[in-house]
């Protein structure tokens, strides 16, 4: 992940020498996850415990970072992001006797490039349609934390990961002068795999009591505010 | 220019930074609201032990259902010698009581665990239960080789088992064992005393069995009752006369009637069963059978209809035994007012007396072995003579001593025949070819003979100076210095053999009887001193102290007044068992019979 870092870093210095200008973008926003078979995992282990316990989360929107930056000229608009998102449920049940919970985070670094063109042009306005394609790298843990009693005291953890593509479509409406502007990202991210999670190596993935593979799904809404910096 | 580029470092740096410290999370806890925890009620809904102990005679299954009245059953747990047997989730199932525990008592606890009701975690996976507890005692009992007893109550024969102490009693089952060992079940009840209510006293093999209410027949008891018939007995009763007497039967709410046969004809009807006495119809000397016939009330398992009909018998003798031995032999013989003599066991006499009614002397023969024979008494009962072990005896009867013992073989000419004796110690010696002699049983030697073919000496005298002799008539002789001279002489027919004999009343005096008339005389001359009619048929004797006769005539003996042959008394008589029981006496208004009884006519 460093490497994408430090390579996008310096794509960004070089292409500061390209006519037509670059813009830095910074954007966050909620971002919804469509997380279907997680989901239904904790359905699975709710119902199974011997007591009564509820999801309190469950991979409702959460917060996603995106930064980006682009060269454009007139009408086109090429670029590289990196968005960083997470979310994640809870299973959870307390009482006098004891503590049952169990939390599931996933969080993933995106890596793309994207095209646009440059719909609307105006001296503090500009409209943009993107589109961008790219690698999802998902972390998944699981830790569960039982007291019961003085029968039980366990904590439990495991992680995994997983590799994904993905594509999102968005608009982007820029309002600013040079070089600060700010912009409005109406876009929806689609995974276009189903990979399972695994651990270590693809050798072992994971699947859930019935054989069913687990696989994260960060298809969902991205809706977001952000910074633009023009140079 | 170079401000804008430092600003893009600083300000992509720090987004960098940022996103990587804000990942989700959550503090997110959903509270479980406790409930508070009420002491349930808990009450069996089904649950096969009543009682506090249980009572085990085999393997049982004992199925349980428990209710609570709130928080909901989680599992119940059974111990036995807090040794667990089973643990069951939920409110029922079953366990087994066996017999294997071994007999006497173990402690049975039956556990129910119930969650507390206060939601919690640890109430939810099990860990917190509110239990309660009951205990029982399950005693191990055993069911073989249970005796029966038995009682009379209210009349009726009933029998008393074991107690069943299970719980599960149906009811009790008395069974009698009918043909080819089947049982026959005759009562039933909720104890264990049960009746035969048609036990007539014939005995049977009993069994008392309980059943259960899961159809389980266990034997509380068995017995072989022996008979208990009634047993009637002949007795004097009021009024002299001859009865048949019982107990009142044990069993006597069972009997409907007794039916009394006497030598198998009815005789009559009882109904009450307080009669317990039956007077015989009488005819002495005889022998026969007395039945009471018993009809049971109620149906038995001996009939198929009707009732059942059960005899009790017994054997009667219309008269008193006096215990003779040897009777066919020996005629019993007045010797005093109220004494007689008989044989009363082997080779030993006895002397009866009624004034105490019992054998007052004894006279036992020392001299031999054998059986006593040929026995005769002087007229005066004085002297008696027998032949015994081959020798003739003569014996004092007033001193119950024997005189003298001798053969006289040589006078009887090899024969053995009654010897007449006197109260002198002489006696008439019938011989073998005929003629007779009258012998000195103190010498030996003959005092006097007759002879003749045809001769035969019938009576002698107490005194021993007269005989009655019979040839072609029958002679009375008197001996006088070692001489008989004749003093009188009647004839006779075959046909109508008169008795003669010395008058046991005067011994001055004989008489003679024809059948038909009675005539008495002087010895000294022959000379009649009265004559009256005298029917019958065996002449049997004369009481010198009543101056009673007695008489035998067409079944009945008769007694007269010897004085002027008035009929006295008229007594019905049987006994054809044998002709020579119809030798009677009579002593002290009694008729004393050969056959070893006696009956008081007065």
């Amino acid at each position: 992940m460093k490497k994408i870092r430090v390579l996008l870093v310096v794509w960004c210095m070089t292409s500061m020498s390209m006519q037509g200008g670059i813009h830095f973008d910074f954007e966050s926003g909620l971002a919804t996850f469509d997380m279907t078979i997680l989901k239904e995992l904790n359905e699975d282990i709710c119902s199974s415990l011997p007591f009564e316990a509820k999801i309190v989360s469950n991979f409702e929107p959460y917060f996603y970072w995106k930064p980006s930056v682009s060269v454009l000229d007139d009408i086109w608009i090429y670029g590289l992001a990196y968005s960083f998102q997470s979310c994640g449920s809870r299973i959870s049940v307390r009482d006098n006797t004891g503590e049952y919970r169990m939390d599931l985070r996933v969080q993933s670094d995106n890596v793309g490039g994207y095209f646009g063109a440059i719909l609307v042009n105006k001296k503090y306005f500009q409209t943009q349609a993107r589109f961008e394609m790219g690698i999802l790298s998902s972390k998944f843990s699981m830790a569960e934390h039982f007291v019961l009693m003085n029968y039980w005291n366990t904590n439990d953890n495991m992680d995994a990961v997983g590799v994904n593509a993905y594509a999102e479509p968005s608009l982007r409406f820029y309002v600013g002068i040079k070089p600060i502007a700010l912009f409005l990202n109406l876009g929806y991210q689609f995974q276009l795999d189903d990979e399972a999670l695994f651990i270590g190596s693809r050798d072992y993935s994971l699947s859930d009591n019935q054989g069913r593979k687990l696989s994260v799904n960060w298809s969902g809404l991205r809706l977001g505010l952000g910074l633009s910096i023009r140079l | 220019m170079k401000n804008q580029h430092a600003l893009f470092f600083v300000f992509a740096l720090s987004i960098l930074l940022f996103t990587q410290s804000c990942v989700f999370d959550t503090d997110l806890i959903y509270e479980n609201q406790l409930k508070e925890v009420t002491v349930p009620q808990v009450a069996p809904l089904e649950l096969d032990l009543q009682e506090d102990t249980v009572f085990l005679y085999y393997d049982r299954t004992v199925q349980y259902k428990f209710v609570s009245s709130d928080q909901p059953i989680v599992f119940t747990r059974i111990s036995i010698d807090e040794v667990g047997v089973d643990s069951v989730e939920g409110d029922s199932g079953k366990f087994e009581l066996k017999m294997n525990l071994g007999l006497g008592q173990h402690t049975l606890k039956i556990e129910v665990f119930m969650s507390s009701g206060s939601g919690s975690m640890w109430e939810q996976v099990g860990g917190e239960v509110l239990s309660l507890s009951k205990t029982w005692v399950v005693s191990v009992l055993s069911n073989i080789n249970r005796p029966l007893t038995y009682k009379y109550v209210d009349g009726f024969l009933n029998l008393v088992g074991a107690e069943y102490r299970g719980d599960n009693l149906k009811e009790y089952i008395l069974s009698k064992e009918g043909s080819y060992y089947s049982l026959i079940p005759i009562a039933r009840g909720l104890k264990p005393v049960l009746p035969d209510s048609c036990f007539l006293g014939e005995g049977g093999y009993y069994f008392m069995r309980a059943q259960t209410t899961d159809g389980r027949l266990l034997e509380m008891g068995r017995l072989r009752l022996p008979a208990d018939p009634i047993q009637p007995k002949q007795e004097l009763g009021l009024g002299n006369k001859l009865v048949m007497r019982w107990n009142k039967p044990k069993y006597y709410s069972a009997i409907r009637r007794f039916l009394t046969y006497q030598n198998n004809e009815i005789q009559a009807e009882l109904t009450n069963m307080e009669d317990t006495v039956y007077p015989l119809k009488f005819v002495f000397g005889q022998s026969g059978t007395f039945r009471l016939n018993a009809t049971s009330k109620y149906k038995n398992i001996n009939v198929s209809v009707g009732s059942y009909v059960y005899d009790y018998t017994a054997n009667y003798k219309t008269g008193i035994s006096y215990n003779s031995y040897n009777y066919n032999q020996i005629t019993p013989t007045q010797v005093s007012a109220t004494d007689f003599v008989y044989l009363s066991s082997y080779v030993t006499f006895g002397r009866h007396s009624f004034e105490t009614n019992t054998l007052t002397k004894s006279y036992y023969y020392p001299y031999g072995r054998s059986d006593v024979s040929n026995v005769t008494v002087s007229s005066t009962g004085k002297s008696l003579c027998a032949l015994i072990n081959g020798e003739y005896a003569l014996v004092n009867l007033e001193l119950m001593t024997t005189t003298e013992h001798r053969s006289l073989a040589s006078w009887l000419g090899g024969t053995n025949s009654p010897c007449l004796v006197s109260d002198v110690g002489t006696v008439l010696v019938n011989k073998a070819g005929g003629g007779c002699s009258v012998v000195d049983m103190m010498t030996g030697n003959a005092l006097c003979s007759f002879n003749g073919d045809s001769v035969k000496g019938l009576k002698l005298s107490s005194g021993g100076a007269y005989m009655l002799v019979q040839s072609d008539r029958i002679r009375l002789f008197h001996l006088v210095n070692g001489a008989a001279e004749s003093v009188s002489t009647w004839s006779y027919s075959t046909v109508n053999n008169p008795y003669c004999d010395f008058d046991p009343t005067n011994s001055s005096q004989y008489f003679v009887w024809d059948h038909t008339t009675l005539s008495v005389y002087k010895n000294i001359d022959g000379s009649l001193v009265r004559s009256y009619p005298l029917a019958g048929s065996i002449f049997q004797s004369i009481d010198r102290n009543t101056n009673e006769m007695l008489v035998y005539s067409g079944s009945h003996m008769k007694v007269y007044d010897f004085e002027n042959g008035s009929l006295l008394y008229d007594i019905p008589y049987s006994d054809t068992s044998n002709d020579n029981l119809f030798n009677c006496i009579l002593v002290n208004g009694k008729i004393v019979s050969k056959a070893g009884l006696y009956y008081s006519f007065r």
